[in-house]
């Protein structure tokens, strides 16, 4: 191919320039003939593809061009789930674009409300990012695998055998020597239980003598990767009815300590989001808006509309990593701070603004929400409530109670019976009945020692100076005073938000409840322009159908999820076994999380080691732990995962022969996103209620006998209907009436889930009208009602037809906001003092954690600080991930058309650091941590602080097509586009006291990306 | 200028007498598709078709780049309503873009957006967003710079055309006539924006055209509509009353290296004195990486630009 540079030489020697037209005749003979391209599609329009709407040319009006059908869905390329209208050819059935679906609340600021008819959207439709954009690139990626694959060989010998659908279902759900065929002398003579001898044992406990792991049925894991909203309630139900509570996704390994923090901040709320557009200033911790959050585009699409205005947004990005403010002035900062001491940073704040009244005294002198009421405030705290300081009363740590405060018989329940010091009459009283209360208050109730919630975090706060926590965080003292005058000027339109940065730390839950309690202080929620819980998303579980009910199954699933998740190790009978024993209970084999959920990363060692117990049948849903998990892909965990001793029948739900699939026994082949069901909430980013509907607008894997797309969920039925569980086949899904519908093929649940959505009590102009025959037409729905038709009752097919037409449904635009207050508010007490963490133990340490927060130095599992478990002097590089606009984590290796505009990834270095080591941009480095070594390019930016590396997740695959494997003895080549760029996951820190456990916090269960410290040599040439 | 609608009449007809055959569905385009494949003798090792184990193999052959292969000129058929809009283009009107720089969020969605609508091969860009550090740590900040064809008021590209094969519309677009052109790169080495390419697949001069087929509907550029933060703007500079030519008459605009004289039709706000006279050319921080996936120089990049060395 010619590049420009060529052209130019070419063009000189041929002595083309200005003034040479005159010679035409000529030079069309110099080209030879075997350069002449293929010919343009039209002479003028070049290759482009029609357009999806036709304007007529005498009245100006569009309409739709019959060479497309355009169908709404819902994005997966990121968890964003933003809505995609999707344009097909109808002669090829081929997705050509993709865009925005205008009815969708994250694709435009002013989205299109529900009761627009499709036509008038034409020319304004929603807006995708690049990877959006690219979705087809994923579905139609050449090495999807379409049809059932069993290993030949070993595991990860990269030997695979296609096989039929009836096989795969009859093989895992019989069981027996399944892999004689394999030629795998590890495995060949292995009596393998599968999915009906397992169910056959659903009486039996776990272990008799620790009842409370629940049933031998829990050896069934369901480890999902990516996969939400309805799509997970689908594998709930399965999971669940089988008589296992082991069936989660992947939160730990992204950002739970992020929710956890924001439970405990907001009780129950696993995410707060700032009204971007109207707040005047925003704190993004360890994210910015452009770069992965919930959701993306939106967060990026909002505040580039808000800094552009006059009296807009002002921002700063504490971050080691540059922002993408651009050159816009003074509107977008940047805070290069040392990783992990974002706590330190917030925390100094935080002191400041409490030395200097800077709070806002009026909230957080309401004890209820009726005080809040009455004083014109939005929101109200636990800051004047008092806690037991005592560690000897039997209440330590607890809220204080009117009965316990020897106030007599309570007058009230719940947070209205804590007990406040009145500020009228300085003496103690149930908070029902009070109006302002103090928050400095620390002293003797009945004789207890108590202290306020407020008390608690300032003297918290006053552990360090403003300077010690300048040195800890590298942020100068006067720029942190400077950020926490600017974040008490603007009242409540000022907020303090994290995604990832703050939290993936040994210290992330008490960083992110640092970052969150900063909006405590401004008493921003509910505010316009302050911080939202936003409108959440429809039920789609109940109404028309009872989609989750299996009646006969109905607490079959109970016990410990194999993750040590939501419960405590004080309550197992390890506990009492030791303590009974005279022995320390402390530390346990390996942690308990009780304050977190989806533990993901625990989830394979544990199921190796058999703690709390083993696991017979692992099904990894779009999960690759080993590419993904830190540290994880390291040799001597591989080689345990391939061993069918450990874990005798591994199953992966995937859409290729990814980098952690290869290991199984078997591919089951999944959908894409395209080709995929799913109901799934908007974030409060969106301010507004309203729920997403991906649905199948192309389908491409491969059909089983009976003519469904082989898909996760198939393969669920087909199996619950060849062991003979409840709730599938013939008696499936229970209407309101309790009449029972059949649960044969996927669209028998997610139609009726659709239903549903489509008929459930809006919240006022938010009802989808029935699709009109012009938008059926457009979305080509007639022949997809016509093979489900039996899937519905006939009357809720227009209706299930219109939101399948707008993409799910949605409340307007216009319901965000109420005048200074937003719609969605949120009314319970927020909390200084988390009483559910304040009373939890570590389960390796015995200790309680803090219940408000504090700078915590990370540490190892057993507390060892950091730097004396790596030496910054040997080792003077901190690992940093980062997730830019490009890449989502593990998968999108298909997507060429992002790869083509940044085919690596390479190791951003600060220029200070590259001059030290001798250097240059581009340069091969090796990157060294303690557990292994990787080379990749060296990237020297300016943009991030030295001391700090930084690689983009998502390069250097193995799998995803990166290596050659086999098919039926076929060899597939793999591609080096997907293999190149550097992968640090896999030599990232363990912790030195746990068998193959990443380095993790410990309180809100985040395993750790930013906290392996490296050094770097130079290559001196690649081989 | 030739009126395309004879020619798109003739094929068209044709395409209806095949489909009253019973040649047309989905079946007999993919055969045709896969017979139609150009042979990519460079490219890296094409996966090998039996892994779709039975299905079509065409099902799974990567999208977005076949659409021309499936297709002929009856696919715009619809084109003959319209009469010689397509080569004159809109009279009384002047078409112009405005990129708003404080909007930008550097997200690429616009460079692929164009890649798909317009079918642009690997490796080439009629849009693209250079990303780009200014200053020195700590006081650095990113900056993102959408660049397309400027659809000049005095292109520099069409008196070099040895082959009367590159144009301007009464409306300002700036097109090429793909089946004129020979591909000599004479306007490529003339644009002083780098904004002219050659096809690897039509073996001819490529440009943003401003996606004239969706403006000729009354629909918007790709890049505009799909640009996340509304940093793109598209409107009528003739017309004092459309939203952006009111913000480029009241408010402070600049245009890339005001000194070629080209008069560029693409306005920028908040664009600064350093890029505006040495506009970056590459998409990403960094182009070094570009040679280390298997693909032959240049394939992926765009870094052959005379402009590269500025990052």
């Amino acid at each position: 191919m010619l590049e420009r540079r060529g052209i130019l030489a070419i063009a000189a020697a041929a002595g083309i320039g200005a003034g040479t037209a005159g010679f035409a005749g000529r030079l069309v003979e110099m080209i030879p003939i075997t350069n002449r391209g293929r010919k343009a599609l039209h002479p003028v329009y070049g290759n482009a593809s029609t357009p999806e709407w036709l304007r007529d040319t005498k009245t100006g009006a569009l309409k739709a061009n019959p060479q497309w059908t355009l169908r709404h869905t819902v994005d997966l390329q990121c968890h964003s789930e933003c809505g995609l209208q999707v344009k097909i050819d109808r002669a090829t059935g081929r997705i050509q674009r993709i865009i925005g679906n205008p009815y969708h609340p994250n694709t435009l600021s002013d989205y299109a409300p529900v009761s627009t008819p499709m036509i008038e959207t034409a020319r304004l439709p929603g807006t995708v990012c690049a990877r959006g954009n690219t979705g087809i690139q994923s579905a139609y990626d050449p090495y999807r695998v379409l049809v059932p694959l069993k290993r030949k060989g070993a595991r990860g010998s990269g030997q695979w055998q296609p096989i039929s659908w009836e096989r795969l279902i009859t093989e895992v759900s019989d069981g027996g020597k399944i892999f004689a065929d394999t030629g795998d002398p590890a495995s060949k003579d292995i009596e393998v239980l599968g999915f009906r001898g397992l169910y056959a044992k659903r009486g039996e406990l776990m272990d008799p003598k620790a009842p409370e792991l629940g049933h031998r049925t829990n050896g069934l894991v369901f480890q999902g990767g990516r996969i939400v909203g309805s799509r997970m309630l689908f594998a709930q139900r399965f999971v669940h009815s089988f008589g296992s509570v082991n069936v989660f996704d992947h939160v730990n390994e992204c950002e739970l300590s992020h929710h956890v923090a924001t439970r405990h901040v907001y009780p129950g709320v696993n995410m707060t989001q700032p009204d971007v557009r109207e707040a005047k200033f925003i704190m993004y911790w360890g994210t910015q808006p452009g770069d992965a959050n919930f959701p993306m585009q939106t967060q990026g699409k909002f505040a580039a509309e808000a800094r552009a205005r006059p009296d807009g947004l002002r921002y700063v990005v504490i971050d080691p990593l540059l922002s993408r403010g651009g050159v816009i002035g003074d509107r977008a900062n940047w805070i290069p701070i040392e990783p992990g001491t974002d706590g330190a940073l917030a925390m100094g704040m935080i002191r400041w603004i409490i030395e200097n009244k800077r709070y806002n005294a009026t909230n957080l002198a309401c004890p209820t929400l009726k005080a809040a009421e009455a004083a014109g405030e939005l929101s109200f705290t636990d800051a004047s409530h008092l806690v037991i300081v005592d560690p000897k009363h039997p209440k330590a740590r607890h809220l204080l109670t009117a009965e316990l405060a020897g106030l007599g018989k309570p007058a009230a329940v719940g947070v209205e019976d804590r007990v406040v010091i009145d500020a009228a009459s300085g003496a103690p009283a149930e908070a029902a009945g009070v109006a302002r209360a103090a928050i400095e208050y620390s002293g003797e109730v009945n004789g207890i020692a108590v202290k306020t919630a407020f008390r608690l975090l300032r003297e918290a706060a006053e552990e360090h100076t403003i300077a010690e926590y300048a040195a800890i965080s590298g942020v100068p003292e006067a720029r942190i005073i400077e950020l926490a005058r600017e974040f008490t000027s603007h009242g409540p339109r000022a907020v303090s938000t994290m995604y990832r940065g703050p939290v993936k730390h040994p210290n992330g839950y008490y960083n992110g409840v640092a970052v969150m309690l900063l909006n405590l202080l401004v008493g921003n929620l509910n505010h316009t322009g302050g911080l939202a819980t936003g409108g959440g998303g429809y039920d789609v579980k109940k109404g028309r159908y009872n989609v989750m009910a299996v009646p006969e199954a109905a607490g079959a699933a109970f016990g410990v999820i194999i993750n040590r998740e939501g419960v405590r190790y004080e309550d197992s009978s390890e506990y009492r076994v030791k303590v009974a024993a005279g022995k320390n209970p402390y530390p346990a084999k390996r942690p308990w999380f009780p304050l977190s959920f989806a533990v993901y990363t625990e989830t394979l060692p544990s199921a190796v080691s058999r703690y709390p117990y083993g696991v017979d049948i692992l099904i990894w849903h779009k999960a690759t732990p080993l590419y993904s998990v830190p540290s994880q892909g390291n040799p001597e965990f591989v080689a345990a995962v391939k061993d069918p001793k450990n874990i005798p029948l591994i199953i992966a739900s995937d859409i290729v022969v990814g980098d952690t699939s290869m290991y199984a026994d078997y591919i089951l082949p999944d959908v894409s996103f395209l080709e995929s069901w799913c109901h799934v909430d908007t974030y409060p980013t969106t301010l507004t209620k309203g729920t997403g509907l991906r649905w199948p607008v192309v389908s491409l894997t491969a059909k089983t006998k009976d003519g469904r797309h082989m898909a996760m969920e198939e393969f669920l039925i087909d199996v619950a209907k060849r062991i003979g569980m409840p709730g599938y086949g013939k008696k499936g899904v229970p209407d309101s009436e309790g009449k029972y519908w059949p649960l044969d093929r996927r669209e028998d649940w997610y139609l009726k889930a659709t239903a549903n959505l489509a008929y459930t009590k809006g919240v006022g102009n938010d009802v989808v009208p029935a699709a009109t025959a012009e938008e059926i037409a457009i979305a080509d729905l007639a022949p997809f009602q016509k093979e489900f038709g039996s899937s519905l009752k006939p009357e809720e097919w227009p209706a299930v037809l219109g939101v399948m037409v707008r993409g799910g449904r949605f409340q307007p635009a216009s319901a965000g906001r109420e005048g200074e207050k937003l719609t969605w508010r949120f009314t319970k007490p927020l909390h200084f003092y988390a009483e559910e963490t304040g009373t939890t133990r570590n389960s390796m340490t015995g200790a309680y954690f803090h219940g408000t927060t504090r700078w915590v130095p990370p540490a190892t599992a057993l507390g060892k600080p950091l730097d004396q478990l790596d030496n910054p002097k040997v080792w003077p590089f901190t690992i940093i991930t980062l997730k830019g606009a490009l890449q989502t984590h593990s998968r999108l290796a298909s997507n060429y058309a992002l790869r083509e505009i940044m085919p690596e990834n390479g190791v951003r270095m600060a220029v200070s650091d590259a001059a030290k080591l001798g250097v240059r941009n581009g340069d091969w480095i090796s990157v060294i941590t303690p557990e292994g070594r990787r080379r990749g390019r060296a990237v020297v930016v300016e943009g991030v602080r030295p001391g700090v590396i930084a690689f983009n997740v998502g390069y250097g695959h193995w799998g995803y097509g990166a290596t050659n494997y086999s098919v039926g003895g076929k060899r597939v080549a793999g591609d080096k586009v997907r293999r190149v760029g550097i992968h640090l996951n896999p030599v990232m820190r363990r912790d030195p006291d746990v068998w193959q456990m990443s380095l993790m916090d410990l309180t809100g269960g985040s395993v750790v990306f930013f906290n392996t410290r490296a050094r770097i040599e130079k290559v001196a040439a690649h081989a | 200028m030739t009126d395309d609608s004879n020619e798109i009449r003739r094929i068209a007809g044709r395409r209806t007498f095949l489909r009253g055959l019973g040649g047309g569905g989905a079946a007999a385009v993919a055969a045709v598709a896969a017979a139609a494949l150009p042979t990519k003798a460079e490219a890296a090792p094409a996966p090998v078709a039996e892994f779709s184990l039975g299905l079509d193999p065409t099902s799974i052959t990567p999208a977005g780049q076949d659409y021309e292969i499936a297709h002929d000129r009856s696919v715009y058929a619809y084109t003959i309503k319209d009469g010689a809009l397509a080569r004159e283009g809109f009279a009384g009107k002047r078409w112009g873009m405005l990129i708003d720089l404080r909007k930008c969020i550097g997200c690429q969605a616009c460079t692929v957006a164009c890649k798909f609508e317009n079918n642009v091969p690997e490796g080439v860009f009629r849009t693209w967003v250079p990303d780009v550090e200014l200053g020195t740590y700590p006081d650095t900040r990113r900056a993102f710079l959408p660049r397309l064809c400027n659809h000049c008021e005095r292109p520099s590209c069409i008196e070099v055309c040895p082959a009367g094969a590159t144009w301007q519309r009464q409306d300002g677009i700036v097109e090429i006539d793909y089946d004129r052109c020979w591909g000599c790169g004479a306007c490529v080495n003339a644009c002083p924006y780098d904004a002219r390419f050659i096809d690897p697949v039509t073996k001819t001069a490529n440009k943003c055209t401003f996606c004239s087929q969706r403006v000729d509907q009354g629909l918007l550029p790709a890049c505009v509509e799909t640009c996340v933060g509304g940093a793109r703007q598209f409107g009528d500079l003739n017309d004092p009353n459309d939203p952006m030519t009111r913000q480029v008459l009241t408010e402070p605009v600049q245009q890339l290296k005001p000194y070629t004289g080209n008069e560029p039709r693409v306005y920028y706000i908040g664009l600064t004195t350093e890029l505006q006279n040495n506009p970056p050319g590459n998409p990403t921080l960094w182009s070094v990486e570009q040679t280390d996936a298997g693909r032959p120089e240049g394939q992926w990049s765009i870094s052959v630009s005379k402009e590269a060395s500025h990052v």
